[in-house]
């Protein structure tokens, strides 16, 4: 079982639990872009370290997650398009914009070119390859935690939270709340993007369809990290869906490991696992209707 | 402080359902003036105060508030003179959001700080607190607690609070103490009175209580059927009970002052 290469890859998929958690848990919206934008920083990334910018690849998978969340806002709001199908809408467009950035090829191979990981080795070669992937993923994964963490005790931070919370009241209030959407979905979409940056440099290849359901394997790190005890402070919220996406891919390391099913099954079993946890608070009412019905005595 | 002028709103214009719900309303607000409003349901008040507030845009006429015409502003825009409190204590509060946070939302934004600077610093605190035990709810010790797991009383005195915490050019109040105990409703309408007067706010209140109309501010509007039907300040005003009120609305408009709640309202006062 390669439990460094599971820790190394949840850390990374971390950044789109950040992402997803940013849409779906504080915006209240169902954001479908991340598929598109995953893709889109994983092909740019891929692009600039084979033009020799590893680094820069980074920040420009970032900043094009942005602008895919920036594309959605606006349909979402100057549009007036419904929230899921703005986000279908842009991932779908941005299926042509990301082959076009691998320049018409479905796949990029990154075998003998230079990335941030094998940059950050060549720096500290006494360090063991899978340690200092992990110190570098581990890195990438605080600071962004550390970032959003941050980001959600200033003024825009604080006027998203109350966006997601109460829409009504933001938009009696003088906060423009068209340009908080914006602002939410630009930056849950750039942790997106560097989701993918970060991962195409760690696997060395670029892939069209790295991004296929993304949004469910976000997700269901979200709500894994919702079973860890909860705790009130927004920091705490936000390590607890970070580390979901490590829980994810351990529990994936393990399952695979006790060969309870062949590798293409992930995807139905990440959806089942968000299905139920979706369902459970439904279920949960069933039952103690159900229970409640039995106790009561017939009349 | 704030003219009206000539305001027109026909709702589904053009079509069989179209229904006129402001039909010419002219108004005129002093600095200051804290005038209520009565009239029975669908006459216009509350489409009156959207409009004012920009979330209904006005088929015709024009809002000047503090000299400037704002009818062509955002609502958003409009929100950083206007301050608003909704019947339902739910609607002027995040609930997932402490009491502290809710007041920096409003706090960080009005003195002008940077966006993606910290929100809630610790002199803000010391202010908060000030300002909340002005409520005399106990609010000053519970700066950490989520607003939702406040009563609605308390939710909507903390409401008027934030309202007010950087005081706004007008106040619309659109019957805020409608879905509270008469104890409560009793303790927040003093609270509004205090905190307008302090600060002189100039506000426009709708009830559906005669009485708390004839007790609070200087002057009653009533409206029916989308106009302003009666205008009452000074000594003409100040004699009036409610049963005199009651009975100028039918001689005005030949017609009881409409609903239950309104009878129920004055048997209770």
């Amino acid at each position: 079982m390669n439990i460094a290469g599971s820790l190394q890859l949840g850390l990374i998929y971390s950044l789109l639990a950040l992402g997803v958690f940013i849409t779906f848990r504080v915006m209240n919206i169902p954001d479908l872009t991340a598929d598109g934008s995953f893709t889109l920083g994983l092909a740019v990334s891929a692009v600039f370290c084979i033009s020799g910018h590893p680094f820069a690849g980074l920040a420009a998978g970032t900043l094009c997650g942005a602008a895919a969340g920036i594309v959605t806002a606006f349909l979402q709001t100057k549009a007036g398009i419904h929230p899921i199908l703005a986000g279908i809408l842009t991932m779908t467009g941005l299926y042509s914009v990301n082959l076009a950035v691998m320049g018409g090829s479905p796949n990029l191979s990154l075998i003998g070119v230079s990335t941030v990981f094998s940059v950050f080795q060549a720096a500290f070669p006494g360090l063991e390859r899978n340690i200092a992937r992990l110190c570098l993923t581990f890195f990438l994964a605080a600071s962004s935690a550390a970032a959003l963490i941050w980001f959600f005790k200033t003024g825009l931070g604080l006027r998203v939270r109350a966006a997601g919370n109460n829409e009504k009241m933001v938009r009696a209030s003088s906060i423009n709340a068209d340009a908080i959407r914006l602002a939410a979905l630009a930056i849950a979409n750039a942790f997106i993007g560097l989701a993918g940056a970060a991962l195409a440099q760690y696997q060395g290849y670029a892939d069209i369809n790295s991004g296929a359901g993304i949004v469910i394997v976000g997700l269901a790190s979200v709500i894994l990290g919702e079973i860890l005890p909860r705790g009130r402070t927004t920091a705490f919220v936000i390590i607890c869906a970070a580390l979901g996406s490590v829980i994810y891919r351990l529990l994936i390391a393990i399952v695979l490991y006790l060969n309870f099913f062949p590798a293409y099954m992930l995807r139905l079993v990440s959806a089942l696992i968000v299905a139920l946890a979706l369902a459970s608070p439904k279920a949960r009412a069933f039952l103690r209707d159900r229970r409640a019905r039995k106790k009561a005595p017939l009349c | 402080m704030l003219s009206i002028r000539n305001v027109r709103k026909t709702f589904e214009a053009g079509t069989a359902g179209a229904h006129t719900v402001l039909d010419g309303v002219s108004l005129h607000l002093e600095p200051a003036e804290f005038v209520t409003i009565i009239g029975s349901n669908g006459a216009g008040k509350s489409t009156l105060f959207a409009v004012i507030a920009g979330s209904v845009f006005p088929d015709e006429g024009s809002i000047i508030l503090d000299g400037r015409d704002i009818s062509r502003e955002k609502e958003h825009q409009r929100a950083r003179g206007i301050g608003r409190l909704f019947q339902d204590p739910r609607h002027g509060t995040a609930p997932g959001l402490t009491i502290e946070e809710n007041l920096a939302l409003v706090y960080s934004r009005a003195s002008g700080r940077f966006p993606l600077s910290l929100a809630l610093r610790s002199a803000d605190r010391s202010l908060f607190r000030q300002v909340l035990s002005r409520l005399d709810m106990g609010l000053e010790d519970r700066l950490k607690t989520p607003v939702g797991s406040l009563s609605g009383g308390q939710r909507q005195a903390l409401t008027l609070l934030i309202a007010t915490l950087v005081p706004p050019k007008l106040l619309l109040l659109d019957e805020h103490t409608a879905a509270l105990d008469p104890v409560t409703a009793k303790k927040v309408l003093n609270l509004t009175r205090d905190i307008t007067a302090a600060h002189g706010i100039t506000t426009l209140m709708i009830t559906h209580n005669i009485s708390s109309a004839l007790e609070m501010g200087t002057r009653t509007i009533m409206m029916n059927k989308g106009r302003l039907v009666m205008d009452l300040r000074g000594g003409e005003r100040a004699g009036l009970s409610v049963e005199d009120l009651l009975a100028r609305y039918k001689t005005t408009v030949h017609e009881n002052l409409d609903s239950d709640k309104i009878l129920l309202d004055v048997e209770k006062a």
